[in-house]
This record gives structure tokens, C-alpha cells and sequence, in this order.
């Protein structure tokens, strides 16, 4: 789906955090017996808030002298699967938090390079760093927990 | 289907009219709603009523009547979306679109709220040994607006709640092509509390709009519009000894230099000619492409224009909506005929667009004449709908010439990457809203949304401390005590 106007790329981004939200409640259901499940549900909250946060940008900072075509952003190129299973082992859900934070990364700063309203380029460019960190804290998780480490 | 009411003295009313006319979305083409035509009965109650409830309101202190904005905002604020989408659906325009409008009027609701600064007068002690002198603002009585299609919600917005909260009474009628937003925003207010008859709402067309304008009750108009309405309603309200502010038609001029940088400014003219599908006061509508950027600026501005995405505006995806209605979309196809025997080149033609979900849709597609001349009626006349013209010109001397050459002055943009082009066109250009890399130059609420010429008839414009002058009288008194 190309992502060619400001609401189409902050929907996109709406449905992202909603979708982070549901795979880190599932995953800290799946993880409740580990010190990983407190970080999962932290990090669904986290992704709730940053859901609102969007929510807020789209009624706050749309300007209508700024609107314009955006060019170059598909939202085919930031789907992937997140669903989990409860055979999946704990590390196999570790890597695949990690790609879910990655892949946000990604988008988030590819569409603040497209997008001209300064206010939701900064934003996109803070949910950005913020998945950096996250990812970090669940590859730190992989490290506490993970064998011969 | 319902046919909706006016909200008259607190009530919501059925009107007695039995002419009813069908609100229809413009890219479904489905009725949506109907809307009364109400008689001049019916507008003379609503006036009674507003001037009724105007002495107590003007009582009433202004951080109070500031509080009833303060409760509207937020519920524009929690019914953002759905005012949106009624937008849309009975305008046309994007969702985005709609969004920005939404976020522009709670911003006229927001400057309000600072009426209790903003109507202060002066004073100073002594003109005369142990005579002092003062100045106070004092509200008028009922005024009204008349607000267009094109921004069914936010444009009422302009006036009333300066008005209101300057403790004057109010009377709105909306477009009766799109009612239904305005209707909204009062069940909204009356939410809010407002006093009974302090906000009335009467729907119809000329008939309304002639008895709010004979009415002696009615202190002031505000008008949004064409030229050709703007003009009638200028004079015959000032022919009824009331203030008028007319904000009229319009036809744009964006110029690009030779410097301008194209990769930003080729988006900012998409928005700018075919935002909204060009049914704006502010919409460009010719571009001056100056010296050697005119081949380069051609070729992005037509390739990137043949790309927008048309369709239904509640989808997000989509760039471009229709426009209002099937008249006027036949209005527009015909001056692209008037532009093809004029001889101007349609480089991008929009008129043969399917939007196959939509097929009865009032769609037009982006549209660009090149080889445009400035004598021509394209060049000349409102079109209000995504036509752009391209008149390909040798300086800055020339674009201005033709600039002033037209009728409006509303609004005119350059593009440059030069401090000194972009002063000189800001000092020499005779048309209210300036723009400089900006290409639709719309005032914040703080600010005066200007015009001149043809497209402007009064003295106050709406918006900003114009407002507060539009909306009061100013009263001075000299004391002294023996």
C-alpha cells in the first residue's frame, strides 16, 4: 500500500504500535514464568502510549498549508509476521521481538525522511530512537538468559 | 431520510419550509441528508431570539463567556475524528484535509478564549487636571455569518467565536450544499451550555441570507464566497446600515524563480493547485514560471500531478477528492473547454477520470494548461476547481504586471531561494496573504485573514484582532468628579 499522504502514514503507524502492543501482551504470556515477561508488558505499554501519542499527532498536527504528496514509502516494505505460537522457544521470541523493533526503526525513520510537517518528523524520529533502546533491552534479555553467554 | 434542523433559542426545531433540498456526498453521489430552505419567519424568530438573550449575555463577564469556549473546544477535541469524517462525506475534500480543518477552527475556538485580554481598552488620567479619559469595548448585539461550502465547518468558526465571546449573539447559516458539519458543531454547543439564543442556526439560501441582511435586529454580517454574492451582500448590508465583512473570490498567482529549490517546491504546488480538488480561496490557480526554470518546473510539476491518487476521501490513501457538486463540475469542465478554443495546451488532462468504486462520482482529475496567456479566461477567472495554468514569463517585473493586471487579490506565493526577490514581491504585490515558499498562505487564528480587491468588501477581516475590532464598539468616556 503506497503510503502517499500524511494520514495513510500515521494510520500505517497507528496499526504498527497497536499490533507491537498485542504481540508483547502475548508475548509476556507466553514468557510468564521469566524476568522477560515484566519487559514485555512494560514494552506493550510502552507501545500503547506511543499509539496515543500518533493518535494525538494526527488531530494535533496536521496543517493544511503543509500538506502534500509523500513519495517513496510502501507500507508493503514494513509488514511482517509477528504471530506467535506457543511452541515457539523462548530465544525464537527474543529474535523476533528484536525484528519487530528493527522494523519499526526502520519505518519510523524512513517516513520521517518523507514526510515535511517538522512536528511529525520529530516525532517520528523520537519513536525511532526509542525503538533502538527497546531493542537493546530485549537483546540484553537474550544475553542474560541465553546459553554460554 | 430526516431532513435536519435549525437550533433556535436553545431548541432544536423543525422548519416549516416545505422546500427541502438533498445534501449529497460527492463522491458516492448518495443523499446524505436533507436540508430545509426556512422561511423568513423563520430567521426573524431566530433573530428575536438572539437579540432577546443579548443584554444578559452581555452581562455575562468575559472570562465566564470564555469559560463555554474553553468546554467547546474540548468537545471538538473528542469528536475530532467524527467531525472530520462528516466533512468528507459532505464536502468532498481528504480526510487529512478535513483534519486540518477541524484543526484550524478549534483554533479560532482557542485565540478566543483570550477575549478578556484581547477587549481591554486604555485609559489614561489627566487629559485635563483631575479629568480622566477611557476607552472600553462594548459588544454590539446579534450578528451572523454566512459561510461557504468549501470549509463547512471551520469558517463560521472565523467570526463566531470572537463574536460570541465579545458577548454579542449569534445567528449561522450554513451552506446549504454542506449543512451538515455545522450542524454538528452546534449539537456540540448546545452541549457546552451555551445560554439559550446566544447561538442560533438557521439553515436555507438567498431568501435567509436577504432577511438576516433587511433585518434592523442584525448588527453584522460576515460573508464568505464568490465575488458575485461577496458584492450583493457587501451593499445590501451596508445599504441596512450594518457592518459587513465580505471575503470573496480569488485567483492565485504562484510564482517560481529561477533559484527556487524545485524538489521542495513542486510538492507545495501540488497542494497548493489541487488540494481540496482546487475548491479553495487559497488554491494556486496560475503558476509564473520565470526565465529557465519554466522547462524543468513544467515537466516535475505535470509528472508529479499525474500521480495524485483520486478517489473518496475517507480513504486514507487517497490524494485528491471530487468537488462539490455535479454542476460544478460541469462548470469546470467547461472552462477547460473555454481554455482548449482559447488555444492554451492541456498538457494533463483530468477530465476523463474513472474512480472505478465511484464511477458517478464528481470527480476531475488534476488538469494543466500550458501556453497559457494572461488575457486568456482560464488565466482570469475563478475556476475553483484543480485547473492549474502555466504562463511562462521573463522576470519578476512581468510576473507582478500580471499579477496586478487581475481582478482578486487574495493571495500570491514566490518561490526563491533569494531574500531580496522574496521582500521585493512581498513589498510590491497587492494581495492580502503573501506567500514566500509557502504556497497556501492561510492566516493563523491570531492573525487577520486578509484580501483586497475583488476579493475582500469591507474594512475588518475575520480572524485575529480584526476580530475584536469587527465585533465591538469602541466607547469613550471623559470623567470628572466634583
Amino acid at each position: 500500500m503506497e503510503l502517499g499522504t500524511l494520514g495513510a502514514v500515521l494510520a500505517f503507524a497507528i496499526k504498527l504500535e497497536g499490533h507491537s502492543a498485542q504481540f508483547y501482551e502475548e508475548a509476556a504470556s507466553l514468557a510468564k514464568e521469566s524476568p522477560a515477561s515484566d519487559v514485555f508488558l512494560s514494552l506493550a505499554e510502552a507501545r500503547r502510549k506511543r499509539k496515543e501519542l500518533l493518535q494525538r499527532s494526527r488531530r494535533e498536527n496536521i496543517n493544511e498549508m503543509l500538506l502534500e504528496p509523500i513519495v517513496g514509502l510502501k507500507g508493503s516494505d514494513y509488514l511482517m509476521e509477528t504471530e506467535l505460537s506457543s511452541k515457539m522457544g523462548y530465544y525464537d521470541v527474543l529474535q523476533l521481538a528484536m525484528e519487530l523493533e528493527e522494523n519499526s526503526r526502520r519505518f519510523y525513520l524512513d517516513a520521517a525522511g518523507r514526510v515535511n510537517l517538522p512536528q511529525v518528523t520529530k516525532l517520528f524520529e523520537k519513536l525511532g530512537e526509542e525503538n533502538a533502546d527497546h531493542k537493546l533491552r530485549v537483546k540484553s534479555l537474550h544475553k542474560e538468559e541465553g546459553p554460554g553467554v | 431520510m430526516k431532513v435536519i434542523k435549525n437550533y433556535v433559542n436553545g431548541q432544536w426545531v423543525d422548519s416549516k419550509s416545505t422546500q427541502i433540498l438533498d445534501v449529497v456526498n460527492p463522491a458516492t453521489t448518495e443523499v446524505i441528508a436533507r436540508v430545509p430552505l426556512s422561511t423568513p419567519d423563520e430567521v426573524r424568530t431566530a433573530i428575536e431570539a438572539a437579540k432577546d438573550a443579548f443584554w444578559e449575555w452581555r452581562e455575562t463577564p468575559p472570562l465566564t463567556r470564555t469559560r463555554y469556549m474553553f468546554r467547546l473546544k474540548d468537545l471538538m477535541e473528542g469528536n475530532f475524528e467524527e467531525l472530520s469524517r462528516v466533512i468528507v462525506q459532505e464536502e468532498g475534500k481528504c480526510i487529512d484535509e478535513a483534519r486540518g480543518e477541524v484543526r484550524r477552527a478549534i483554533e479560532q475556538v482557542e485565540v478566543a478564549t483570550g477575549i478578556p485580554s484581547l477587549m481591554m481598552g486604555y485609559n489614561l488620567e489627566d487629559i485635563a487636571v483631575g479629568i480622566d479619559e477611557y476607552c472600553v469595548r462594548q459588544p454590539l448585539g446579534v450578528f451572523c455569518a454566512i459561510p461557504p461550502f468549501n470549509f463547512p465547518l471551520m469558517v463560521s468558526l472565523w467570526f463566531l467565536p470572537y463574536a460570541v465571546a465579545c458577548g454579542n449573539t449569534y445567528i449561522v447559516k450554513p451552506s446549504e450544499q454542506a449543512p451538515l458539519s455545522q450542524n454538528r458543531l452546534f449539537q456540540l454547543m448546545d452541549e457546552a451550555g451555551f445560554p439559550e439564543g446566544v447561538i442560533n442556526l438557521v439553515n436555507g439560501a438567498k431568501e435567509v441570507v436577504d432577511t438576516l441582511l433587511e433585518s434592523p435586529h442584525v448588527k453584522g454580517v460576515s460573508f464568505v464566497g464568490s465575488t458575485r454574492v461577496g458584492r450583493y451582500v457587501y451593499q445590501k448590508a451596508a445599504e441596512n446600515g450594518k457592518r459587513i465583512q465580505a471575503q470573496a473570490g480569488a485567483k492565485n498567482f504562484l510564482l517560481v524563480m529561477p533559484d527556487a529549490n524545485l524538489d521542495r517546491t513542486v510538492p507545495s504546488l501540488l497542494s497548493s493547485f489541487f488540494g481540496c480538488a482546487g475548491e479553495r480561496c487559497l488554491s494556486g490557480a496560475v503558476l509564473l514560471a520565470v526565465g529557465d526554470i519554466y522547462e524543468p518546473l513544467k515537466e516535475k510539476f505535470v509528472d508529479a500531478a499525474s500521480r495524485l491518487k483520486v478517489g473518496y476521501g475517507l480513504d486514507e490513501t487517497v490524494q485528491m477528492g471530487p468537488v462539490i457538486s455535479k454542476r460544478h463540475m460541469e462548470r469546470v469542465l467547461r472552462y477547460i473547454e473555454k481554455g482548449l478554443q482559447e488555444g492554451a495546451e492541456l498538457v494533463l488532462d483530468g477530465r476523463d477520470i474513472r474512480v472505478e468504486e465511484y464511477p458517478n462520482g464528481y470527480f476531475i482529475g488534476p488538469t494543466i494548461f500550458d501556453q497559457v496567456e494572461p488575457q486568456m479566461t482560464i488565466a482570469n477567472e475563478e475556476i475553483f476547481g484543480p485547473v492549474a495554468s502555466i504562463i511562462e514569463v521573463k522576470d519578476l517585473d512581468e510576473a507582478i504586471d500580471i499579477i496586478h493586471a487581475n481582478p482578486y487579490g487574495n493571495a500570491a506565493s514566490i518561490y526563491t531561494s533569494s531574500g531580496r526577490w522574496a521582500r521585493e514581491f512581498k513589498y510590491r504585490v497587492q494581495c492580502g496573504n503573501i506567500g514566500i515558499n509557502i504556497g497556501i498562505v492561510a492566516p493563523m487564528a491570531f492573525f487577520p485573514f486578509s484580501g483586497s480587491k475583488d476579493s475582500f468588501f469591507g474594512d475588518l477581516h475575520g480572524q485575529g484582532r480584526d476580530a475584536i475590532d469587527f465585533f465591538t464598539e469602541k466607547k469613550v468616556v471623559i470623567s470628572r468628579w466634583f
